[in-house]
């Protein structure tokens, strides 16, 4: 029996620098940073001042009032981008059969904005000051269970949680729970909202965070030698997934194939990457088996990129281990230059360039990149959007606690698909 | 407070909690049927009322509140003089 195909139909970006398709790319191309001074709290006794928020998020076009107060910034992003990505793809939550309808998103942190606020009222108020419904949305699954209220989604409904690599390892098993038969559709992809006070003392205390705060939009610079950390940033990246028989018998118009994906986990350091890469270049190994692919046929590389000196100089490495002498003819582009760090959410919004790069035919830059560092010498796609067909992708995702996630894309040929 | 002057503040807390237009609560407005909220709004409505006014609303209590004015007799029994 043939496998399953599963296809990406619908996108749904919920950016720093644009919420919904086409406002996103378009920001993409164009190299536009979405960091600047901490906005969400006073930042001014932190050593970093600098991250990616999303200035213009408004809630209440995508939630019922009587939800706003009731969910976290995490929960209402992940609410828009479905509401985004179903709609790219042209469903309406009247069409879909609810059972066979998955959601499984990644999220790394979970609602950490409400935890701090109902810690605050605790130490200053005293526990019958609590916020009563704060306790629901610390729990990280509470983006996927709003997403499954307010879209009457009723099939497998799952969150995975693996820090930076989670939207990789959720858009991984959507496809599985396709290609199994226990679901038709799935809103898949990931969401944070985690620019909070004592989540980013914590980055900040471990001295991962970029300090270039006279310049926020150049401070996440994966690659360049003058990169000193990662810039935190917000948001979703929601797609949708069909079985290509669904898609096809709704008259639908796939955007590119999931083809195939595999997490290794390094067993290594819980925050330092194995610096010699031979993990994360197993885990691009097993991805391009399992989709069936080989080295030769990528065109793209999505990275990882987060602009700190571990990660990009061990992503070179694992590059170069799992294709030789061509990585220097594969493009590496980092959204995470622009965006910053979205964590548990930057899988599923850089799947979705990956997606965009394949219909458009170009690929969005490496933004400040101006200094190049001997140990990092591939073709990062420097400064300028570059016009380059994609058949192929690879989009890299590394967690903390050493999670290695690849997911491998295809582009839709609806010609070849025909014969 | 007078029964009218609670009416106001709690159809003002009410507002506020749950982005409803002032102009739409009415000291008859039932809270679940008319105002839309659901279990989960009542309760957060009922911390807001404790903070507001330094109280404890007991859980039987909180049964005898449908209205607006049912909450402000509520609160003015329990608001010391």
């Amino acid at each position: 029996m043939r496998e399953t195909t599963v296809v990406v139909t619908g996108l749904g970006p919920v950016t720093a620098i644009g919420i919904g398709r086409e406002a996103f790319w378009s920001a993409a191309l164009a190299g536009k940073s979405g960091a600047a001074p901490i906005s969400g709290f006073d930042a001014s006794n932190y050593t970093s001042r600098v991250a990616a928020e999303i200035a213009d998020f408004h809630p209440e076009r995508f939630l019922e009032p009587k939800e706003l107060r009731n969910t976290d910034r995490f929960t209402q992003f992940a609410v828009a981008g479905t509401q985004l990505a179903l709609a790219d793809a042209g469903l309406t939550p009247a069409a879909l059969a609810p059972y066979r309808t998955a959601v499984v998103l990644g999220c790394g942190v979970g609602g950490v904005l409400m935890q701090e606020q109902a810690l605050a009222a605790l130490y200053e108020k005293g526990p019958q000051r609590v916020r009563p419904t704060s306790v629901i949305q610390v729990n990280v699954s509470s983006a996927a269970g709003e997403v499954a209220l307010a879209f009457g989604l009723k099939g497998p409904n799952l969150t995975v949680a693996t820090a930076c690599s989670s939207a990789n390892n959720a858009i991984g098993i959507a496809c599985d729970l396709i290609r199994s038969g226990r679901a038709d559709v799935a809103v898949t992809g990931g969401t944070e909202a985690a620019i909070s006070p004592l989540t980013f003392a914590g980055f900040a205390c471990m001295r991962a965070l970029s300090t270039r705060n006279d310049d926020p939009r150049a401070a996440s610079r994966p690659f360049d030698k003058g990169r000193d950390g990662f810039v935190m940033g917000e948001g979703a990246g929601i797609l949708i997934l069909e079985s290509l028989e669904h898609a096809l018998a709704r008259g639908a118009t796939p955007y590119a194939e999931v083809a195939g994906y595999a997490t290794v986990a390094e067993g290594y350091h819980m925050v330092i990457p194995n610096p010699d890469g031979a993990d994360a270049a197993e885990a691009i190994r097993l991805a391009l088996a399992a989709a069936g692919a080989v080295p030769e046929e990528v065109d793209y590389v999505s990275a990882h990129g987060t602009s700190t000196h571990a990660n990009d100089c061990m992503e070179t490495r694992a590059l170069k281990l799992a294709f030789g002498a061509r990585a220097y003819q594969i493009p590496v582009s980092s959204l995470k230059s622009m965006l910053g760090h979205t964590l548990g959410a930057a899988a599923g919004i850089e799947a979705i360039a990956c997606v965009l790069s394949m219909q458009t035919g170009w690929l969005h830059p490496t933004i400040n990149y101006c200094d190049p560092d001997p140990e990092c010498d591939l073709d990062y796609v420097p400064n300028q959007a570059r016009q380059h067909p994609v058949r192929v992708a690879i989009s890299n995702a590394f967690g903390f606690g050493g999670n290695d996630s690849v997911l491998v894309l295809r582009r839709w040929d609806k010609a070849k698909r025909a014969l | 407070m007078t029964l009218e002057s609670l009416s106001q503040r709690v159809a003002e807390l009410i507002a506020d909690e749950f982005q409803i237009p002032i102009d739409n609560i009415h000291e008859n407005s039932r809270i679940i049927d008319d105002l839309g909220l659901d279990s989960f709004g009542l309760i957060n409505l009922v911390a807001r009322f404790e903070e507001e006014f330094h109280l404890t609303l007991s859980d039987d209590s909180l049964k005898a509140i449908r209205t607006v004015r049912d909450a402000a007799t509520l609160l003015q029994t329990l608001i010391p003089a």
